[in-house]
C-alpha cells in the first residue's frame, strides 16, 4: 500500500466531506447546539415548573365550611411550614366558576348523618370534625391539580396543629403515640453514584446514535454519494489501487465520526454538568463532578473504538447502493439494529460479563453503563475494545472484497434489502438478500437476548421455547413477506441414502476431532470459568426426565437452528456468494450464536460440519439428523455421567495420553474422510449441472 | 504508445433454475480476445452499435476494469514497457461522459488535489495548473465552484483533469456525445494538437463524419470482437462507398448475414 496515495486520498475525502452542507450539520450543529439546548432547557423548564409551582398562589373556595378562620389563621401564621400559598376566597358557585378557572379548587363541608354539625368536642375533650371535608379540583388542569396539592398540604398542616392539641388535653406524650416504632432509613450509595446509574442508562443510546449519526452521512456522501454525482469512475482513473481508495475513504469517515463522537462527548458532559448542578442548588446535596473524570475518559477511548466499527459497519452497507436514496433506505435498518442494541442497558439482569463482552453495540452500551456506576474491571474493558477493534478490521476486510468487486462499484444497485419495499411489489419465489439477511439475523439474535431475559426470568428453564421460537418464525415471517420459495430456500429435499450415510460418519468424525480439541482448550484457566457457567446452565435441567431433556435440548434446537442457520442463513449466503465464502460466513455465525469464549471454535467447527452436509446432500434434514445426534449424545453423557463413570471399562481419572490422542486423531481423520467421500458429486455429474 | 493483448471480458449473470436446486451461471464475453496496438501520434476511432463492448474495452485499457484474460501494455516516453495497472494509469487520461468531476471544489482546488494523487511535487502542480488553465483559457472561471459552471465551462475543465499530469495517452469514451457544436468542436480540435504533440489518442464515437475527418485509423467492434479494421479511406475503398456512414452500414450488414449463415 503507497501511504502517501492514502494520504492524499484521505486529503480529497476529508476536504469533500467538509464542503457538504449536511454532514456538518449533523456533526457540528446536532451534538454543540441541539443536545446541549435540549437538556439545559429541559432542566430549566423542570426548575421553573417546580418554583412556578411554588409561588403560586392558588384561589381556593372554602364553601360553609366550619372553622375557616382558623385555617386562615395557619395561612397566617404558620407559612413558613407550608410549601405552597393559598388564598381562600369566597364562592357562591364554585362548580362553574372551577370550570371557567377564576378558582383552582374548592372545598365542601358533609356534615355526618347524627345531625351534630362542625366541629365537636366529645366527653374527653378531643376536638374533631363531625363528617368530612371534600376537596374537588380539575384533574386535567395542571394547575389545579397543583392546588390539590396545595389545600392537602393545608389541611394536613391544621390537622396536625388540632392532633396535638387534643394529644395535650388527653395528657398524653406525643412522640409514644403517634410513633410507636421510630425508624429512619439511610441509602449508603453516594450522590454520585445514583447519577452515574441514572446517567449510565441514559448515555450509551445518546453516544450510540450520535456517532452513529456522525457516521451515516459521510459514509453514505463517500460511498453512494459519490457514484450519484458521478465522481467515481473518475476516481477510478487515477493511479491508485482499490484497497487504497477504500483505506482511505474508510480513515476519513472514521475521523468524522471520531471527530462527531467527541464534540458529542464535551457537549453532553458539558449539559449533563450543568443539569446536575443546577438540580443540587435547590437541594442540600453537593455533586463532585470530578469524580466522573475516569468514567468519561474511558468512555471517550471506547467511544473511538466503537466509532470505528460503527464506519466500518455504515460503507460495508453504503457501498451496495447507487443513490443517496437507496443508501438512506438501507442505513434506516441499521439505524434501528443499533438503537436496538443500545436499549440493553434498560434491562435490569443484563450484565457486561464475558459473553455479553463479545455482542458488538450490546458490548459498548454495558461496559459504558459499567463505567458509570464506577466499576472499572480492566480485563473486560480490554475484551470490549479489542472485541470492538477486531469486528472494525473485519468488517473493513469485508468492505475491502466489495470493493474490489466490479459487480458493485459498476452496478445499478443491488437492491439488498427488499424488507423495505411493499409486500405486493415482491416476485414470488424470490430469494432474500444479503442485506435482509444480516438485518433478520440481527434482528433474532438481539430479540432472543432481550426476550430470552426476561423469559428466562419467568418461565425458568421453559423459557428455552421462547426463544427457539424467535429463531424459527422471525425468518418464516419474513419469508412470506417477501413470497420466498421456502422449499428451496431451506432445501427441504429428501436426501439420498449414501448422503445420509454420509453425514452420520462426518459427524462421527467431527465429534471425535471436537472432543480432542476442547481438553486442552478446557484445562485453560479462563476456559475452565466459562465452561462451569455452561455446566451450571445445565444442571438446572438435569431434574427432568431424559425424554423431555431430549425434546427441549436437542430435537428442538436440531430442527430450529437448523432452519436458522442451515436454511434461512446459509440458503441466503448460497445464492449471493461464492459456495467456500457462504460456508465460511454460516458457520462462524453459528459459532457466535452459542456466545461462548470456549464454544466459539468447537462450535464453529460443528457448524462447518453441518453447513457442509447440507451443502452437499442438498437436503436440511442431513444436517437436522447430525445436529440432534450431536445434542443427543451431549446429553446423555450429562445426565448419566455419574453411571458412566462406574462402568467398568472407564477410568475417569485417568489423564489422556499422546497415544490417545494418536488414537482418537486417526479415528476423527478416517471418519471425516469417509464423510466427505459419501458426500461427494461425480465430477462428469457436477460438470452436466452447471 | 498501448497495446492490447488477446484482451476479453466475461460477464456473469447468476440465474437460478426453477427449484432452486442450483445455480445456473449465465456467461457472456462483452469483449472477446481484442488485440491492437495504437502508437504515438495517432488518433485511433473505436466505432460500433450500442452494446459492441466499446466502454468495456476502453474501461479495461483505462485500467478501470480488470479483464478476464489478456493483458494492456504500454510504453512511456522514456522506453519502458508497463504492465502494471497503477503504473499504466499514472499515463493515460481517460475521459468520458461518466466521469464526473468533484463539483464542490473549484477547477484549481481539484486540479491541486488531483497532482497530489499523481504524487507530483507541488511547483509541478503550480506551474502546470497555470499552463492548463491558459491553454484552455480558463483563467475567468478556474476559481469559481464547478457545480457553478457552464455546460461548456464543465467540459473544458473535464479535459483540464486528463491534462494534469502530462499523460502520454489519452482514451477518450464517447467525448462529444450530448455536446454542443462549440464544445463538441473543441474536444475535437483538441484532440487534432494532442496528436500534433506526438500523443496517442484512443477514442470512442457514434459521430462517423467527425470520425472519418478525425481518425487515423478505425476499428470497428461488434458484439465484443473486432469486426473491421483500417483507415477510413481504406474502409470505404473496400466497400466502395463515398463516405464512412455508409462503410459502416455495409460492414454490419455483411456481419448480419455472416451470422444468420452460421446460425443455418
Amino acid at each position: 500500500m503507497n501511504i502517501s496515495a492514502v494520504k492524499a486520498l484521505f486529503k480529497k475525502e476529508i476536504s469533500d466531506i467538509f464542503r457538504d452542507k449536511k454532514t456538518l450539520f449533523m456533526m457540528i450543529v446536532i451534538p454543540l447546539v441541539l443536545y446541549p439546548l435540549m437538556i439545559v432547557g429541559m432542566t430549566l423548564l423542570f426548575s421553573t415548573i417546580i418554583a412556578n409551582q411554588e409561588e403560586t398562589v392558588y384561589k381556593v373556595a372554602f364553601c360553609d365550611v366550619p372553622a375557616r378562620e382558623e385555617f386562615q389563621r395557619v395561612l397566617d401564621d404558620e407559612k413558613d411550614d407550608l410549601t405552597y400559598k393559598v388564598e381562600i376566597v369566597e364562592s357562591k358557585h364554585p362548580e362553574k366558576e372551577l370550570e371557567e378557572g377564576k378558582i383552582h379548587a374548592y372545598v365542601k363541608y358533609k356534615p355526618a348523618k347524627d345531625g351534630k354539625e362542625g366541629f365537636v368536642t366529645d366527653e374527653k375533650g378531643v376536638v374533631y370534625l363531625n363528617g368530612q371535608l371534600l376537596v374537588t379540583y380539575y384533574d386535567a388542569d395542571q394547575m389545579s391539580s397543583a392546588a390539590r396539592k396545595a389545600v392537602e398540604d393545608l389541611i394536613n398542616q391544621y390537622q396536625d396543629n388540632l392532633r396535638k392539641r387534643n394529644l395535650e388535653t388527653l395528657k398524653l406524650g406525643e412522640d409514644a403515640l403517634l410513633y410507636p416504632v421510630k425508624y429512619k432509613t439511610a441509602g449508603i450509595s453516594s450522590v454520585e453514584e445514583n447519577i452515574g446509574s441514572s446517567l449510565g442508562q441514559m448515555i450509551p443510546m445518546m453516544i450510540i446514535i450520535s456517532i452513529m449519526l456522525g457516521a451515516i452521512y459521510p459514509a453514505i456522501d463517500v460511498t453512494a454519494g459519490e457514484k450519484e454525482r458521478g465522481t467515481l469512475e473518475t476516481l477510478l482513473t487515477l493511479p491508485v489501487s482499490n484497497f487504497e481508495m477504500i483505506t482511505s475513504k474508510f480513515l476519513a469517515v472514521s475521523v468524522i465520526a471520531c471527530v462527531s463522537a467527541l464534540l458529542n462527548m464535551i457537549s453532553m458532559s458539558g449539559a449533563c454538568i450543568f443539569m446536575v448542578t443546577t438540580l443540587a442548588e435547590g437541594e442540600s446535596f453537593h455533586v463532585d463532578v470530578a469524580s466522573f473524570l475516569p468514567a468519561a475518559l474511558l468512555t471517550v477511548v471506547v467511544m473511538l473504538a466503537f466509532a470505528l466499527f460503527v464506519t466500518a459497519v455504515c460503507l460495508c452497507v453504503c457501498v451496495f447502493a447507487k443513490s443517496f436514496k437507496e443508501a438512506n433506505n438501507y442505513s434506516t435498518p441499521i439505524m434501528l439494529v443499533f438503537m436496538f442494541g443500545s436499549f440493553v442497558t434498560m434491562v435490569p439482569k443484563i450484565e457486561l460479563d464475558a459473553k455479553t463482552a463479545l455482542i458488538p453495540i450490546v458490548n459498548v452500551s454495558l461496559l459504558i453503563k459499567k463505567l458509570f456506576s464506577f466499576k472499572y474491571d480492566y480485563t473486560l474493558i480490554a475484551i470490549v475494545l479489542l472485541m470492538n477493534i477486531i469486528y472494525a478490521l473485519l468488517t473493513v476486510m469485508i468492505l475491502g472484497r466489495i470493493y474490489n468487486s466490479e459487480s458493485v462499484l459498476f452496478s445499478e444497485g443491488l437492491g439488498s434489502v427488499k424488507l423495505i419495499r411493499p409486500r405486493s411489489s415482491m416476485k414470488k419465489g424470490q430469494f432474500p438478500g444479503i442485506g435482509d439477511a444480516v438485518f433478520m439475523s440481527c434482528i433474532s439474535l438481539l430479540l432472543m437476548l432481550y426476550l430470552g431475559m426476561a423469559a428466562s426470568a419467568k418461565m425458568g428453564i421453559w423459557s428455552v421455547f421462547v426463544t427457539q421460537g424467535i429463531l424459527l418464525f422471525v425468518p418464516l415471517l419474513y419469508g412470506w413477506y417477501i413470497k420466498t420459495d421456502f422449499r428451496a430456500l431451506y432445501q427441504l429435499w429428501i436426501p439420498k441414502g449414501k448422503h445420509v450415510l454420509g453425514c452420520f460418519a462426518l459427524w462421527i468424525g467431527t465429534f471425535i476431532g471436537i472432543m480432542m480439541l476442547s481438553y486442552p482448550l478446557s484445562q485453560m484457566r479462563t476456559m475452565k470459568e466459562s465452561a462451569q457457567a455452561v455446566e451450571e446452565v445445565f444442571a438446572a435441567y438435569m431434574d427432568q426426565p431424559f425424554w423431555v431433556i431430549l425434546l427441549m435440548l436437542a430435537l428442538m434446537p436440531a430442527i430450529v437452528e437448523e432452519c436458522f442457520f442451515r436454511g434461512f442463513l446459509f440458503g441466503t449466503l448460497r445464492n449471493r456468494l461464492r459456495p467456500v465464502v457462504a460456508i465460511l460466513i454460516a458457520s462462524a455465525v453459528f459459532g457466535i450464536y452459542h456466545m461462548s469464549l470456549i464454544k466459539f471454535f468447537t462450535t464453529s467447527l460443528l457448524g462447518l460440519a453441518f453447513v457442509y452436509a447440507a451443502y452437499r446432500s442438498k437436503s436440511i434434514f442431513c444436517s437436522m439428523l447430525m445436529h440432534f445426534c450431536n445434542n443427543g449424545i451431549s446429553l446423555f453423557v450429562s445426565k448419566y455421567a455419574d453411571k458412566i463413570e462406574k462402568l467398568p471399562f472407564i477410568d475417569a481419572t485417568a489423564k489422556a495420553t499422546w497415544i490417545d490422542f494418536v488414537v482418537f486423531g486417526l479415528a476423527a481423520v478416517c471418519f471425516i474422510a469417509l464423510g466427505v467421500w459419501l458426500l461427494r458429486e461425480k465430477r462428469d455429474k457436477m460438470v452436466e449441472e452447471s | 504508445m498501448i497495446k492490447a493483448v488477446n484482451l476479453s471480458k466475461k460477464f456473469v449473470k447468476h440465474v437460478a433454475d426453477k427449484k432452486g436446486k442450483t445455480k445456473k451461471t449465465e456467461e457472456f464475453l462483452a469483449v472477446n480476445d481484442i488485440s491492437f496496438t495504437v502508437g504515438e501520434g495517432e488518433i485511433v476511432g473505436i466505432l460500433g452499435p450500442n452494446g459492441a463492448g466499446k466502454t468495456t474495452l476502453l474501461r479495461m485499457l483505462g485500467g478501470l476494469m480488470e479483464p478476464t484474460s489478456g493483458a494492456v501494455c504500454i510504453q512511456s516516453a522514456d522506453g519502458e514497457e508497463l504492465r502494471d495497472v497503477v503504473e499504466i494509469k499514472r499515463h493515460i487520461g481517460y475521459l468520458s461522459g461518466n466521469t464526473k468531476l468533484y463539483h464542490r471544489f473549484s477547477t484549481r482546488e481539484m486540479l491541486h488535489m488531483l497532482g497530489e494523487i499523481y504524487q507530483m511535487p507541488k511547483d509541478v502542480i503550480e506551474r502546470r495548473t497555470e499552463e492548463i488553465f491558459e491553454v484552455l483559457s480558463m483563467q475567468e472561471f478556474g476559481d469559481n465552484r464547478i457545480e457553478k459552471l457552464s455546460t461548456g465551462q464543465t467540459q473544458r475543465a473535464s479535459i483540464a483533469r486528463c491534462l494534469i499530469h502530462d499523460p502520454e495517452i489519452y482514451i477518450f469514451d464517447e467525448p462529444t456525445l450530448g455536446l454542443d457544436i462549440m464544445s463538441a468542436d473543441a474536444i475535437v480540435r483538441f484532440m487534432k494538437e494532442q496528436k500534433e504533440r506526438k500523443k496517442t489518442v484512443l477514442y470512442s464515437t457514434h459521430y462517423l463524419e467527425e470520425a472519418q475527418f478525425l481518425c487515423d485509423r478505425i476499428i470497428m467492434i461488434d458484439k465484443g470482437r473486432i469486426i473491421a479494421k483500417g483507415s477510413p479511406n481504406e474502409l470505404m475503398e473496400a466497400y466502395k462507398v463515398q463516405d464512412l456512414r455508409s462503410a459502416f452500414h455495409a460492414i454490419m450488414d455483411a456481419q448480419n448475414e455472416e451470422t444468420e449463415e452460421m446460425a443455418e
